[in-house]
């Protein structure tokens, strides 16, 4: 019974529980319960720095890292904090291997990430509840990224339907997406000042 | 309430992630992971991760949680890992070993029949480079005639080979490094000329040959103290050509000989600098500058765009209001005759309307400057309060610099 219900927390419980029962025992097997959730994103990240391998290493690091780490700081939102430790531990290790060896990754379009990114962790509904303001700023965008927001977000089309419809490159269609909806952003957030 | 069950929603099943990529899913669970990445970077970026390699990481994952079991369980992986880092060393010295073997055997293979006459005629060298010196110069001395014509072909034949012979050899190892053969100044006696045109013919085939219309750019890539950056990937816009640069910073690419191209350099933690390379430019040294922020960007802020907190300002900006100081500053004749010169600091609060309150100076210089100074800022422009609408202390420097 007791093993039953100790197996139901490590399934169930919310990210912050187990943050805090971890902290509270210093039991691996719950930290384990938590890393697991994420572990393959956390694993995809540093394939984009790393071969496979080296990337499982390093995945296994990180947890080594957030064994020591996690007792020392005060954790509000758990995925967000381990997604900004996986970058600095690649970045970190890409650094000391710069300096080490010549090594053999692209480092073409890394992370030319923005702050404001990190602030969006809660599924957002965020865009939705503007859409009238929206159609407004929508227009005020380029011709390629009022098209590709317009099918991404409105029409709900993938990205690969977005790069069929329009005949844009799919890595484009990525782009046009973001910058729209970066644009967008900004223009609503004006529309809003100027309405207050 | 949905709060509980939360992180359902956070994690990300692998498997969907796997079939996504491997483009199994049908249109409308695509967009669905698409949009939850747009709103969630760390799956984002995963993705971006995965994307560049086999969609099926499936092996890999599972070794993943085995590893993490054994973790666990007490297992110290920490051991492995070190166990690892010993055998990569160890590796990595058989590598070089290696390759450095492979490298001498083929400098001693390649040149062939010319290295051997190399060899053949070391001891003679000395006397037939007296010799053709001397016919350089035009006086033909009687020993000319003991020395047998084809010694002296022999001679320079070896002698037109011996630079381009060990880069022969290097394309083997880093194509990235070789450069042209470098054709050898044109030799002052017409007799050897013909021979000599044939060796550098022979070497040069020996030697990667380049085709007609390209052109070896190569250069190095350095910090701003100098240092060469290895790794720093450069590459040529607009086309697939590309390299990363050596342990020293050095790179040479193949490029079209007849163009001008610009040549983009990346280097983690430094800026990306695009470059125009004119077409008879095949040299080229790029310092970048280094990047604090791209390395230190990675603090997490809960604050959304709006919520920036924007301090007080001058109402016309900082650059104006330093003019302004600059030509209302009335510099006391107490100061002029004491010569005294520096700044004031002046502390004042600006107030949500902005209105300015409560002079002080805090750092001081001489009575009258004090005082003169606070009378400019008193009487100066208008203040942009603080962006939360708060009272807020602000510091400004007054020079005293006639």
């Amino acid at each position: 019974m007791a093993e039953f219900l100790h197996h139901n927390i490590m399934k169930d419980a919310d990210d912050a529980t187990l943050v805090l029962e971890y902290k509270r025992s210093g039991k691996l097997d719950y930290l384990a319960a938590l890393y697991q959730r994420y572990m393959n994103l956390v694993y995809g990240v540093c394939l984009r720095y790393f071969d496979a391998e080296t990337s499982k290493d390093v995945v296994m690091q990180i947890f080594e890292e957030l064994i020591a780490k996690l007792q020392q700081h005060e954790v509000q939102n758990f995925k967000s904090w381990l997604h900004v430790l996986t970058r600095n531990h690649c970045l970190m290790k890409l650094r000391s291997m710069k300096n080490r060896e010549n090594r053999e990754i692209s480092i073409e379009g890394l992370p030319v990430m923005e702050n404001d990114q990190f602030g969006h962790h809660e599924n957002g509904t965020s865009m939705e509840s503007h859409l009238q303001g929206m159609e407004k700023c929508l227009e005020t965008l380029p011709e390629e990224q009022k098209r590709s927001v317009d099918l991404f977000f409105l029409k709900e089309k993938s990205y690969r339907e977005v790069a069929d419809i329009t005949g844009y490159d799919m890595k484009k269609v990525k782009s046009y997406i973001q910058n729209g909806k970066r644009n967008l952003k900004i223009c609503m957030e004006q529309q809003n000042a100027s309405e207050a | 309430m949905p709060q509980k069950h939360n992180h359902i929603n956070h994690r990300v099943d692998p498997d969907l992630i796997r079939r996504y990529l491997a483009g199994e899913l049908d249109n409308k669970a695509m967009h669905a992971l698409e949009r939850q990445a747009m709103d969630d970077p760390f799956l984002a970026e995963a993705l971006e991760g995965f994307e560049n390699h086999a969609p099926d990481q499936r092996r890999h994952l599972a070794d993943l949680e085995n590893r993490l079991a054994l973790r666990v369980k007490g297992t110290v992986t920490r051991k492995v890992i070190a166990l690892q880092y010993r055998w990569a060393a160890a590796a990595a010295i058989l590598i070089v070993l290696g390759v450095g073997g492979l490298w001498i055997w083929k400098k001693d293979a390649q040149p062939g029949g010319l290295a051997k006459m190399e060899k053949d005629q070391s001891s003679e060298s000395v006397i037939t480079d007296t010799l053709s010196y001397a016919n350089m110069t035009g006086e033909r001395p009687v020993a000319n005639s003991t020395s047998p014509v084809t010694v002296e072909k022999g001679y320079r034949a070896t002698q037109m080979a011996d630079s381009p012979v060990p880069e022969a050899a290097l394309p083997a190892m880093a194509p990235v490094m070789s450069a042209p053969p470098v054709p050898a100044a044109p030799l002052p006696v017409t007799a050897a000329a013909d021979q000599a045109t044939m060796a550098m013919a022979d070497s040069t085939e020996v030697a990667e040959k380049p085709s007609v219309n390209t052109r070896v750019l190569q250069g190095r890539v350095k910090d701003l103290s100098n240092n060469g950056l290895a790794g720093a990937s450069v590459s040529v816009e607009g086309s697939k050509a590309g390299a990363l640069t050596d342990q020293k910073g050095n790179f040479a690419i193949k490029v079209d000989s007849a163009k001008d191209v610009s040549i983009v350099v990346a280097a983690v933690g430094y800026k990306a600098k695009k470059m125009a390379v004119p077409s008879r430019e095949n040299n080229v040294d790029i310092a970048i500058k280094e990047n604090r922020s791209a390395l230190e960007e990675v603090t997490v802020t809960g604050r959304s765009q709006k919520d920036v907190y924007q301090a007080p300002v001058p109402g016309e900006g900082y650059e104006a209001y330093r003019q302004y100081l600059s030509k209302n500053v009335k510099y006391p004749a107490s100061a002029q005759a004491t010569n005294v010169r520096g700044r004031v600091r002046v502390s004042f609060r600006v107030l949500p309307d902005g209105t300015l309150e409560d002079f002080k100076v805090t750092r001081k210089l001489q009575p009258d400057c004090d005082a003169e100074a606070i009378r400019v800022v008193k009487e100066g422009p208008a203040w942009l309060p603080a962006s939360d609408g708060k009272a807020t202390r602000v510091q400004v420097d007054v020079p005293f610099n006639p």
